[in-house]
């Protein structure tokens, strides 16, 4: 387990590498020079090639690269071009937001989803898993955005039960910062929970129609305990997977709903920083994110093993 | 046992009052409207302590009767008739009243041992389960009686069983565990589904003599689901023939295979094949010189390289060795039987010998050619002299391609023929292999499970293969159409001349294919002869495990008491 947990280890790092390289590439190649939007309006050449002295932009790619690959490695984020205070500071305080956000969008897809999933599968071909399919389509097709602000117009503005907008930590107040986070990780949640649900529901009925489900049907025991104890557990595996890669796509939905919330998190620093070309906070929340990705998949992983004691043992061996 | 006083009062019940009563149960698959239902009028009644068998081939409703009054059928399913379990009726109880008969009052053990228990659970969860569910035990009284029933069913090492996963038990012992659950509240009934089909006739020999024992020691009723002949002539008392969802014959195990009144089950008696029955009858027609290609026929002779010559070969996979040291010759016109329990080797030596599996050292040469060392690329055109025939027609044929497709396949790849001439070539095997030309339209979803191996046949003898490698090509068969099967192909070995490796677990079969017989155990080859000499006069030991464990429709009715 350990010899498997350092080589996981060890593959993240070279995909985090690779993510830091596609990155710094790819702001490098984006149109657009910070040392000019810094410099103000209608700005002398000299004051732009000196700005761009002190960011470094005048060496070449590589060199920057490396060199920022170097800093990285000691944690060191350096300093946002715009506002000059440390990325690591600016990470710190939007992380929470987008952390809290991901994990309730999470927890409401995993619960809808895998509901949903069993109750199709279990009354397949029925009025019950006809209506969750519809459900999931509709989960599918309907926008994020569009569906975050008919929530808005109706719980905050008509019925004024929840917040529009804004963000409250729990430090604060638990309550309110719930009321405030409940409409973005339903928004949020719904596509994933679709996504979950047609995984669970396939899932379900392969492990439905398998010889162990006939066993204990045949040991007398209840539908109820056939289906949630012999029936779910074996269909986790694939649902965990989803759960997973999905993450990728609850980020970048993230970036959306925290524009419509007015929520200041992650995905709305990196909208803003690409905007203003603010280099170094890109490429952090970028990586960050990436690392986020990447160790979520191998905690993925390992629960496989806790969830299927088959997976144990070869992980044990390799 | 939980109820222990009551075992002797069940013994003195045998032969008088049948702890199972059926009398005209109908079993009706949903969409079995307009036919014949699956299970049509049948009486049968178990008595406690005795063994009753339930005979017939795939889709005779011997399954569906037992699960129809358990009610472990599709939603839909009708259920007519009466079927009394211990002064209950059980027809109509509904899903509730069943589930508190199910696992309590009658017990079952299935056929597939592999996959019948829970992958994720330990066998001691799943034990405890039905104790916690049906009798409400503590955790600490069920781990006791958990540990009881492994003892009971002849597991070792309870304790360490019961901490373990199944994957990590053979297939035997996940029997036993299946059994053992079974078991748990001791039942009256305990329906066994095929329980030693998926099993090596060893472990087979085991399984059997446990379930009669526990017939005897327990009282237990026990309705034993089977097609084998040879497990009924071996463990019941009383045999009960089904055809096509009806009994048509009833009795004495001895009186039913001694001497059958239906005209079915005569007909079914003398599909099974028996050891010792070939030659018995005299030449058996593998041992007929072939036909064809009469110069490269005889083993060794110089002439012609022979269809498959092994040496020395050896297979490991990591650390573990498949075959180890086996040197083996198939010459033309010869069948060679490779006979072995699973995990011997003999399906990876076969895999050799047709260039599926590279061996990890040794040679492996087809008509005089090295093949153990060559390329994809140069393997390729080999691949038409040695040709395949695998255990499960339903699926090693292509579900989506016509069978006339999947035979022209192969001709258009490495023959000339085209258009017309393709045409007439397909409906030329087809017709080789005794199927209808017209055939050749259909999928292989329209054909029976016979049919299926026949298609199986036509494609791999459409290149006219050198060698035909033939794994368990009869195993998933009914006995009556595995006769036709065998009989197939020694026909068509007749016409063609090919060299055959004729893979099975079964010693019969072998012995009616083949002239000599090679047998395989722990990846080593233990014993090679002429099959006559091996079978009626074993050098090795364990030929003689094996010989002795192979159910027979001959043996003996058990001894009663």
């Amino acid at each position: 387990m350990v010899r498997y947990l350092l080589g996981r280890l060890a593959q993240a790092a070279l995909t985090l590498l690779l993510v830091s390289a596609a990155v710094f590439a790819g702001l490098r190649a984006m149109p657009g020079d910070p040392a000019v939007l810094l410099a103000g309006e209608d700005p002398d050449p000299e004051t732009v090639a000196q700005i761009r002295a002190e960011l470094g932009l005048d060496r070449p790619v590589p060199v920057q690269y490396l060199v920022w690959l170097g800093r990285m490695a000691r944690l060191d984020f350096g300093e946002s071009v715009r506002t000059g205070l440390p990325v690591s500071d600016t990470l710190l305080t939007r992380l929470p937001v987008t952390l809290e956000l991901a994990l309730l969008s999470l927890l409401v897809a995993a619960v809808v989803g895998v509901l949903a999933g069993v109750a199709a599968a279990v009354r397949q071909g029925r009025p019950t898993d006809w209506a969750a399919n519809a459900g999931a389509l509709l989960g599918l097709s309907v926008p994020n955005f569009w569906l975050g602000l008919m929530g808005v117009l109706l719980f905050a503005v008509v019925l004024g039960w929840l917040p529009a907008s804004g963000y409250v930590p729990p430090s604060e107040s638990l309550t309110g910062n719930l009321a405030g986070m409940l409409m973005p990780a339903l928004v949020l949640g719904t596509g994933l929970a679709a996504v979950v649900m047609r995984q669970t529901r396939s899932s379900m009925i392969e492990v439905l129609g398998s010889d162990y489900i006939r066993t204990a049907r045949a040991k007398g025991l209840s539908p109820a305990r056939v289906v949630l104890v012999h029936g779910l557990r074996n269909s986790m595996v694939t649902v965990l997977t989803i759960l997973g890669l999905q993450l990728g796509a609850l980020i970048s939905g993230a970036v959306v709903t925290e524009q419509i919330f007015v929520l200041a998190g992650f995905g709305n620093l990196m909208v803003e920083s690409v905007f203003t070309r603010d280099l170094p906070v890109v490429q952090a929340a970028v990586l960050v994110t990436a690392a986020g990705y990447v160790l979520v998949n191998l905690a993925v992983d390992v629960c496989y093993s806790l969830v299927d004691p088959r997976i144990r043992i070869q992980g044990g061996r390799s | 046992m939980t109820r222990p006083e009551e075992a002797p009062r069940r013994r003195e019940e045998r032969e008088e009052e049948p702890v199972l009563r059926a009398s005209g149960l109908t079993v009706r698959f949903p969409g079995q409207e307009g036919h014949g239902a699956a299970v049509r009028g049948l009486d049968l009644h178990v008595a406690p302590g005795e063994v009753l068998a339930l005979v017939g081939e795939s889709g005779s409703g011997k399954s569906a009767a037992t699960m129809g009054v358990l009610g472990l059928v599709p939603r839909g399913t009708e259920v007519g008739g009466s079927a009394v379990l211990g002064g209950r009726e059980l027809v109509g109880l509904g899903e509730r009243g069943l589930r508190g008969i199910r696992g309590r009052r009658a017990a079952v053990v299935f056929q597939e041992p592999m996959t019948s228990l829970n992958p994720v659970f330990t066998v001691g969860w799943q034990l405890r389960e039905v104790l916690r569910v049906h009798l409400g035990m503590g955790r600490a009284a069920a781990h006791a009686r958990a540990r009881e029933l492994l003892e009971l069913v002849g597991l070792d090492e309870a304790e360490r069983r019961l901490r373990g996963y199944p994957h990590q038990l053979s297939g035997g012992q996940r029997q036993r565990v299946m059994i053992a659950m079974a078991l748990a509240c001791d039942p009256e009934v305990l329906i066994a589904d095929e329980p030693t089909t998926a099993l090596d006739v060893t472990v087979q020999a085991g399984i059997l003599r446990l379930l009669r024992g526990l017939a005897d020691r327990l009282g237990t009723a026990i309705v034993l689901i089977t097609h084998d002949m040879g497990v009924v002539a071996g463990v019941a008392d009383r045999v009960v023939v089904m055809h096509r969802g009806e009994a048509v014959e009833s009795g004495e195990v001895g009186r039913v295979l001694g001497a059958p009144r239906h005209d079915y089950t005569r007909r079914l008696l003398a599909s099974v094949p028996r050891l010792g029955a070939s030659s018995a009858a005299g030449a058996p027609p593998a041992d007929a010189p072939p036909a064809a290609d009469s110069g490269a026929a005889a083993p060794g002779s110089g002439d012609a390289a022979p269809a498959l010559a092994v040496r020395e070969l050896s297979v490991h996979y990591g650390s573990a060795v498949a075959v180890s040291g086996v040197s083996l010759t198939v010459a033309r016109g010869e069948t060679v039987g490779l006979v072995g329990e699973s995990g011997s080797g003999k399906s990876t030596l076969g895999r050799c010998a047709v260039g599926l599996q590279r061996p990890s050292s040794g040679s492996v040469a087809v008509c005089g050619t090295e093949i153990s060392g060559l390329s994809r690329r140069r393997m390729r055109p080999l691949r038409r002299s040695v040709q395949m025939v695998f255990q499960d027609p339903a699926s090693s044929l292509n579900p989506r391609m016509t069978v006339g497709a999947m035979l022209a396949e192969p001709l258009r790849r490495f023959g000339p023929a085209r258009g017309a001439a393709l045409d007439r070539r397909v409906e030329a095997l087809l017709e080789d292999v005794r199927l209808d030309p017209d055939m050749r339209h259909r999928y292989p979803h329209q054909f029976s499970g016979g049919q299926r191996q026949r298609v199986a046949i036509a494609r791999a003898l459409a290149l006219e293969p050198d060698l035909l490698v033939a794994d368990e090509p009869t195993s998933a068969l009914d006995v009556s159409v595995q006769d036709e099967i065998l009989e197939l192909l020694t026909a068509l070995q007749r016409e063609k001349g090919f060299g055959c490796l004729f893979i099975s677990h079964d010693l019969a079969v072998v012995e009616r294919m083949s002239s000599r017989v090679a047998v395989m155990r722990g990846g080593e080859l233990v014993e090679e002869g002429p099959t006559t000499r091996v079978l009626s006069d074993p050098e090795h030991p364990y030929t003689r495990t094996l010989l002795e464990a192979a159910p027979s429709v001959d043996a003996a009715p058990r001894a009663t008491g």
